[in-house]
C-alpha cells in the first residue's frame, strides 16, 4: 500500500494543490485544516510523512509538532511561504523514503 | 530527523520581506507622517504583506508550476489558468491601492478641479460596472437639476468605484446598490447603500483608517485589504469633504455611506 501523507494547511487553495501533486507522485494525501484537526487525523491515521504550515490558526505548527514528537518518529517536513519549498521538502522526503526502502 | 525550531532559512525569508517593506513605508511617509502614523503604517504594511501579498504570488507560482509539470486534463488546465487570473486580480488590486496610499501621502496632493456632474459620474460607472455583469444592481436616485459639482472627476469616479465594488463583494448577490445624491448649501452630499453584512458601531472610525477591516469582514471568507475606505476618505477630505459610515436609513440591513463633495460657487458679479 502506497505511504500516506498527512498535509496540515489553512489555505485550501494550496492544500488542493499540495494534495494534487503528492497524489500524482503516487503518495495517498490527506489534509488537516488547523492544528487541532491535525492531531486529530495523526492519531487516526499515523501517516507516513506529516508536511506542516507552520503558521496555523489556534495551535500552530510548532505545537502541533511538539505534540506529535511526545510518541511518534514521524518524518516531519515544514511548508514554506513559497511554493517551490514545499515541493522541495516533499522531494527530499521521497528520495530519502526511496532508500530506505531500497536498504540503503 | 532532526527538529529546529526555527529554521534559519524561514527566519531569512520573514526578515528580508519586513525590512523591504518598513523601508518602503520609510520614504514614502516620513515627510508627512508622525511617528505612531508611521508606526502603525509599519505594522499595517508587514501584516498585509505577509497574507495579502505573499499568498496570491505563492498561489501563481503553484499553479504556474502544476500546469508546466504536472499531466492535467484540458478541463483542469484551464481551471488553473482561471485561478491564476483571479490571484493575479487580486495582486493588481493590492499593488494599485498601495501606489495610491504613496500618492495621497504627496503633500500637497494635486487635485485637477473643474465642473463636473455628479450624474454622469454615476453613469460612468454603470458603464464599467457593465463590463462585469454588475450594471443592473446598480440603482441611481439621483434628482433631475443638480448643481455641478467642483471636482477632480477621475477621483471622484475612484471613490464612487471603489465604494460601489465594496458593496457589491460584503452584499449578497442579486441585492441593490443604491446611489442618492442631495444638495445643502454649498455641498452635495452622495449616499451609497448596501445591503450587505454592515460595519458595525464599534468599528466605524477604525474602519477609516489604513489596514483595518471591520471584525465581521475578517471573519468572513471575503477578502480584503483594509485600505480602500481609507482612499476614498482621503481624497473626499481632499476635495474639502467628509465622508462617513452609517446604518441605511430605510430600517434594511446594510451600510450607508455618505460623502460630501463641493458644489460650484458661482462667481460674484460685478
Amino acid at each position: 500500500m502506497n505511504e500516506s501523507i498527512l498535509i496540515v494547511e489553512d489555505e485550501p487553495e494550496f492544500a488542493a494543490l499540495l494534495e494534487r501533486w503528492i497524489s500524482q507522485a503516487g503518495y495517498r494525501p490527506s489534509i488537516a485544516r488547523t492544528g487541532h484537526e491535525a492531531l486529530r487525523m495523526f492519531y487516526e491515521q499515523y501517516p507516513d510523512l506529516l508536511v506542516l504550515d507552520a503558521s496555523l490558526p489556534g495551535l500552530d505548527g510548532w505545537q502541533v509538532i511538539e505534540r506529535v514528537r511526545e510518541f511518534s518518529r514521524v518524518p516531519i517536513g515544514i511548508s514554506s511561504p513559497t511554493w517551490t519549498s514545499i515541493v522541495s521538502v516533499c522531494a527530499t522526503w521521497r528520495s530519502t523514503s526511496h532508500r530506505r526502502s531500497s536498504g540503503s | 530527523m532532526r527538529l529546529a525550531r526555527s529554521p534559519p532559512w524561514r527566519v531569512g525569508i520573514r526578515a528580508l520581506r519586513a525590512n523591504q517593506v518598513v523601508a518602503f513605508a520609510q520614504r514614502r511617509f516620513r515627510a508627512t507622517s508622525p511617528p505612531r502614523a508611521l508606526e502603525q503604517l509599519r505594522e499595517g504594511f508587514v501584516a498585509t504583506v505577509s497574507h495579502e501579498l505573499r499568498t496570491p504570488l505563492a498561489l501563481i507560482r503553484g499553479y504556474t508550476d502544476t500546469i508546466l509539470h504536472l499531466h492535467l486534463e484540458p478541463g483542469e488546465q484551464r481551471q488553473y489558468l482561471e485561478r491564476i487570473d483571479h490571484a493575479t486580480e487580486r495582486l493588481t488590486t493590492l499593488v494599485q491601492e498601495i501606489l495610491d496610499i504613496a500618492h495621497l501621502q504627496a503633500d500637497p496632493l494635486t487635485l485637477e478641479c473643474a465642473p463636473a456632474s455628479f450624474a454622469s459620474l454615476v453613469a460612468r460607472l454603470r458603464g464599467d460596472l457593465a463590463a462585469t455583469g454588475n450594471d443592473h444592481r446598480l440603482v441611481a436616485k439621483i434628482p433631475d437639476g443638480l448643481p455641478l459639482v467642483n471636482v477632480d472627476a477621475t477621483r471622484i469616479a475612484q471613490v464612487l468605484e471603489n465604494l460601489v465594488s465594496n458593496a457589491l463583494k460584503y452584499a449578497q448577490t442579486e441585492t441593490s446598490i443604491v446611489i442618492g445624491a442631495s444638495v445643502s448649501d454649498d455641498w452635495l452630499t452622495a449616499t451609497v447603500d448596501d445591503e450587505g453584512v454592515g460595519i458595525p458601531e464599534s468599528d466605524r472610525a477604525l474602519v477609516l483608517e489604513p489596514f483595518h477591516r471591520g471584525r465581521n469582514a475578517r471573519e468572513s471568507s471575503i477578502q480584503g485589504t483594509g485600505l480602500g475606505l481609507y482612499i476614498c476618505r482621503r481624497l473626499v477630505e481632499a476635495h474639502g469633504g467628509k465622508l462617513r459610515l452609517a446604518d441605511r436609513t430605510d430600517g434594511c440591513s446594510g451600510t450607508r455611506v455618505s460623502f460630501t463633495l463641493p458644489l460650484v460657487v458661482a462667481e460674484a458679479g460685478p
